[in-house]
């Protein structure tokens, strides 16, 4: 999986994940700043009631991401952040053209996730989006919360 | 708020407008992918109505809707057609050295005819038809499975 591009990783968190005895870890590069956004997060998502669940619940969100992203060739990168003042994940994909079951089997991953009673607390929404430059990118990205799956 | 009727009747000023555009699909798909969307809104509007008696205000709780009350087949063809239409809009990359740049590169002028208006609203206009009214029914305009409304 590729890197995010200069000026979007001086926004983006990027996490590190690896498949070990058929389990997927997560693992924010940098913790701090990781907490930070997360606040931010919640705070955008008003959230705060429920901070400690919403926060357990977000990290076996990006655990159940990152197991869909490890099975897959057909993808550069991945983002999680905020559309609408809920969560997103748009997906890079590397070929240009519309491939329909892709489509579904996305579309597959946001309704078992919305259907998930263990993330009761989450509103995620997936956008799949062919290969384009940062440029074009960063309308679908909301720059104070951008987390970047780097890659195994 | 507006009722099943109402939506009914959006969905075919819609189903109108796709007419129109399917005449000269090579020359508008962007508003082909649009107008089929957002004839889906409608026609699934009239079902939350006649089934729930809810309403949607706005695209996301309009998607956890239909993801809560209306199964992984019917969310997986309104999806994308909601996808695709926020693309159609969108996204535009001419200035950049990628292989994408504008919509028809991702989907050619008869996938956007064939796949978002033959298969995906098409199929999403027939799940519907068991939730609507008799009168919602007899009333709504629906595709062909060629795609071609008129």
């Amino acid at each position: 999986m590729a890197y995010a591009t200069d000026s979007l990783s001086t926004d983006a968190v990027q996490l590190d994940w690896s498949k070990e005895d058929g389990t997927v870890t997560v693992t924010p590069r940098n913790e701090d700043r990781f907490t930070i956004k997360m606040r931010k997060a919640v705070e955008i998502l008003r959230q705060a009631n429920t901070e400690e669940s919403f926060e357990e619940q977000f990290n076996l969100l990006l655990k159940e991401i990152a197991e869909w992203l490890s099975d897959r060739d057909d993808i550069q990168s991945a983002y999680v952040t905020l559309s609408d003042g809920e969560l997103s994940l748009v997906v890079l994909r590397n070929k240009v053209a519309y491939d329909a079951e892709f489509e579904d089997q996305l579309s597959a991953l946001d309704y078992r996730i919305a259907n998930d009673p263990d993330l009761d607390l989450i509103h995620l929404h997936t956008l799949a989006l062919p290969p384009v430059s940062e440029q074009a990118l960063s309308q679908f990205l909301d720059r104070s919360f951008v987390l970047t799956y780097a890659g195994a | 708020m507006p009722s099943e009727s109402d939506h009914i009747s959006l969905a075919n000023r819609n189903d109108r407008t796709l007419c129109l555009l399917l005449g000269k699909h090579s020359d508008h798909p962007e508003w082909v992918a649009t107008v089929a969307f957002y004839k889906a809104v409608h026609v699934v509007e009239a079902v939350f109505d006649n089934r729930w008696s809810v309403h949607s205000n706005g695209h996301n709780p309009r998607l956890e809707r239909i993801e809560r009350l209306l199964g992984l087949k019917y969310f997986q063809h309104f999806n994308v057609l909601y996808q695709k239409s926020r693309l159609a809009r969108y996204l535009e990359d001419q200035s950049s050295n990628t292989a994408f740049r504008k919509f028809t590169d991702h989907m050619s002028a008869d996938i956007v005819v064939n796949e978002l208006v033959g298969k995906r609203l098409a199929t999403i206009e027939q799940m519907s038809l068991s939730m609507l009214s008799d009168e919602g029914k007899r009333s709504l305009n629906c595709v062909h499975v060629t795609g071609l409304p008129c």
